[in-house]
């Protein structure tokens, strides 16, 4: 049997194969020069962390707006509950590129709040929270019923509760689909470029026009995002390996 | 141990589960429920153990009024074994005792573990004192769930068929240990299917159908059933 690596390297030639197919094929070809990206180097590094800092932000405060949207859904007041409900249908109902803008001319701007990345870390973050909602009920209904029951009947209080029970075993489960939202922001990170947030995509898009690369600035756009989701998308697999066993 | 029961009536969705059940008794150390699927066994245990209130009665357990006392001060004092284990699966089956004995019972870490350790060693699961729940097989995880109950030194302890969820095998070894509660004197009350089990660990049997107490005294009633329902029950059990 061939080992597993072999074929993970078949497969890394069949992709390879692809690009040197599109690179041979491509009409411009002689004149693409990614080396002429490289006077802006510190600018796209720096917009690249910036999308970095943008999505961990966007990821840590909509834990918060997800766990209120939670508690809003488990709540004994059927007020609440519809409260959360149309919240959930107004999220699922846009596209992030809408619910950006709307937050921004809509809401910042009546508001008077000015910074663009505030803004866009706040729209993150309220619509990430119906999505982070569910990633806590799941992770609430992963325990089952007669530990609720164990846990009464042997005394602990609520608090007790949550820090030694409940919490460890959530945070373990909750690891893998909370790294899933975080890839889905920093894809979704690149829309925040039309409040003029200048992250990732804006600032490539800029250099690249004011350069003429525009092959290049795409390739680079490619390459730069793969390299902030891969990796998360390796260590998401790992957690949950390790979780597993 | 006392056990009291004054007009208890019980029922899900509309459903009556217990009727009118009255009961006094005073002396019994290990007491087995018995009884056919659907007669109230579990509830009962539920009700003596505060796990729910009854719809009206009285409950009086070695004279804790059972309704008015705080359930946290009442759970405190008892042990409850759930038919399935019931162990929390991010902890150790050491951690599984300890946490209750350090966090609920205010015993230092060292006590607790200490306490521990000893009953692990003393009902030979010790060798498996820092393996998670998944790790052992089901006998072991009653047995730690057992010792669990067992360590808060409860004045009384309920068991819900413990080995419903157990092959014969691993049955027989959980119910060795709690043949070995009876050596240690450990008062308690277990609903059974195993008759045979009954006769051997309980001085008192509770014989339950429909949800009503039809017939209870020493375990001799087994041999000499004074009613047609356990004469049956017994009968088609031993079949």
């Amino acid at each position: 049997m061939i080992k597993k690596s072999i074929h993970f390297l078949l497969a890394l030639a069949l992709y390879g194969l692809l690009i040197f197919f599109i690179a041979y094929s491509y009409p411009g070809k002689e004149n693409f020069d990614m080396t002429r990206l490289w006077p802006a180097g510190p600018e796209i590094f720096q917009s690249w962390l910036l999308t970095l800092y943008i999505s961990l932000a966007s990821l840590f405060f909509s834990m918060f707006t997800g766990f209120v949207l939670y508690l809003a859904s488990v709540s004994k007041l059927p007020f609440f509950r519809y409260v959360g409900r149309i919240f959930d249908e107004i999220v699922f109902g846009s596209p992030l590129i809408v619910f950006i803008i709307a937050m921004y001319y809509f809401i910042a701007i009546p508001m008077g709040i000015s910074n663009r990345l505030n803004v866009g870390i706040l729209a993150f973050s309220l619509y990430m929270a119906p999505y982070m909602k569910s990633v806590l009920l799941g992770a609430m209904e992963s325990i089952e019923a007669s530990q609720y029951q164990a846990i009464q009947v042997l005394g602990f209080t609520k608090s007790q509760a949550y820090r030694y029970i409940i919490i460890p075993q959530i945070l373990k489960v909750i690891f893998p689909p909370l790294i899933g939202n975080l890839t889905f922001i920093i894809k979704g990170s690149s829309l925040l470029s039309v409040i003029g947030v200048k992250e990732l995509y804006f600032q490539i898009d800029r250099i690249q026009a004011n350069l003429l690369l525009y092959v290049e600035g795409y390739l680079l756009m490619f390459v730069t995002y793969l390299l902030m989701t891969i990796p998360l998308v390796a260590l998401s697999r790992w957690i949950e390996k390790k979780v597993s066993a | 141990m006392k056990i009291n029961l004054s007009n208890i009536n019980h029922s899900y969705n509309g459903k009556a589960i217990l009727q009118d059940l009255t009961l006094k008794l005073e002396h019994a150390e290990a007491i087995a429920i018995i009884g056919p699927s659907g007669a109230g066994k579990s509830t009962l245990l539920r009700l003596l153990s505060k796990i729910e209130d009854p719809d009206s009665g009285d409950i009086h357990v070695n004279d804790i009024d059972v309704i008015k006392t705080e359930a946290k001060e009442y759970y405190k004092k008892i042990g409850f074994v759930f038919q399935s284990h019931n162990l929390f699966p991010h902890l150790t089956a050491l951690r599984n005792i300890t946490l209750v004995l350090e966090k609920v019972h205010n015993k230092t870490p060292e006590d607790a573990k200490r306490l521990a350790i000893d009953l692990l060693t003393q009902f030979e699961l010790v060798e498996h004192m820092n393996k998670k729940p998944s790790q052992l097989s089901g006998g072991q995880a009653q047995r730690v769930s057992i010792i669990r109950s067992l360590a808060i030194s409860p004045e009384v302890m309920f068991l819900d068929e413990p080995t419903s969820a157990l092959d014969p095998i691993l049955t027989r070894e959980v119910l060795r240990t709690v043949l070995k509660l009876r050596e240690k004197n450990m008062r308690f009350v277990i609903v059974t299917h195993e008759l045979g089990f009954a006769k051997k660990v309980a001085d008192y049997i509770l014989f339950m159908e429909d949800g009503r107490i039809v017939e209870h005294g020493p375990v001799s009633i087994l041999e000499k059933p004074q009613t047609d329902s356990l004469k049956k029950f017994v009968e088609f059990v031993m079949e």
